[in-house]
């Protein structure tokens, strides 16, 4: 993981997304999460809290990963959107692929849960 | 007020572009909600240039924009020739798909836009109402 900032609570990866994940970034940042998935972490939250503008290379990513993660049963949630992002995130219907949760607990509790399931 | 900047394509730079016109278009008046869309669809509008005209190697993007009447429009452009791949224009793809939501962002967050082709030119110009 060499871009991107990680942190292991439990069997869930919160994933922390920089402040721009535009097309410049993009590509490290979906290898950075495949990678991880590899390694075995494919319960992920996107932190987005510091995600300030995204666009649709960026959105791309977050495809990604969550296609990524369920190909070998993992989930990757959402949480701490801005008000912006959030705004594209419904605009390109995402958020009927994501379970988006307000906070980050909120968003590891769910994944733990479907991990003790 | 008028403003043309002739870029050098490089992803690196989309954003610092994108603040740019941001601010021009708070500068104009425009709210911040707006004017972020508005910087959105710019940054879309040069990464589909950067990606399908010139395949992420060296050429120019003009960006010219302004304000003309309510609107501030920003025109972007590239050249082709002939084998560059359009813009693609398309319906919103489906909701897993990793690509293909440039123009969905375009179209639903201007007031305006269209994409013609004109002297060996494709340009994507887009429009959005000046509210404050």
């Amino acid at each position: 993981m060499m871009n991107l900032t990680s942190e292991t609570k439990g069997k869930v990866e919160i994933v922390y997304l920089p402040e721009r994940l535009t097309m410049a970034n993009s590509a490290v940042a979906r290898h950075d999460i495949r990678e991880l998935v590899d390694l075995g972490h494919a319960l992920l939250v996107l932190d987005m809290s510091r995600l300030e503008f995204v666009d649709s290379s960026g959105l791309s990513v977050l495809v990604s990963a969550i296609k990524s993660a369920r190909r070998v049963g993992g989930e990757v949630v959402l949480c701490q959107l801005r008000p912006q992002v959030q705004a594209l995130v419904e605009l390109t219907r995402l958020h009927e692929l994501f379970e988006i949760f307000v906070d980050e607990p909120a968003a590891v509790a769910h994944l733990d849960a479907r991990a003790a399931a | 007020m008028r403003q043309f900047l002739l870029i050098n394509i490089d992803p690196e730079h989309i954003p610092a572009i994108a603040d740019r016109i941001e601010n021009l278009c708070r500068g104009a008046g425009m709210n911040l909600s707006d004017a972020f869309k508005l910087k959105t669809c710019v940054t879309e509008a040069i990464n589909n240039a950067v990606e399908h005209a010139y395949h992420f190697r060296r050429g120019t993007i003009d960006v010219d924009l302004g304000i003309e009447g309510e609107e501030f429009v920003v025109e972007i452009s590239n050249e082709t020739d002939g084998t560059t791949d359009p813009f693609d224009t398309r319906p919103v793809p489906e909701t897993g798909a990793e690509r293909g939501r440039g123009w969905q962002i375009i179209s639903a967050w201007c007031d305006r836009a269209s994409v013609s082709n004109r002297e060996n030119r494709t340009i994507v110009r887009m429009a959005k109402r000046i509210c404050n």
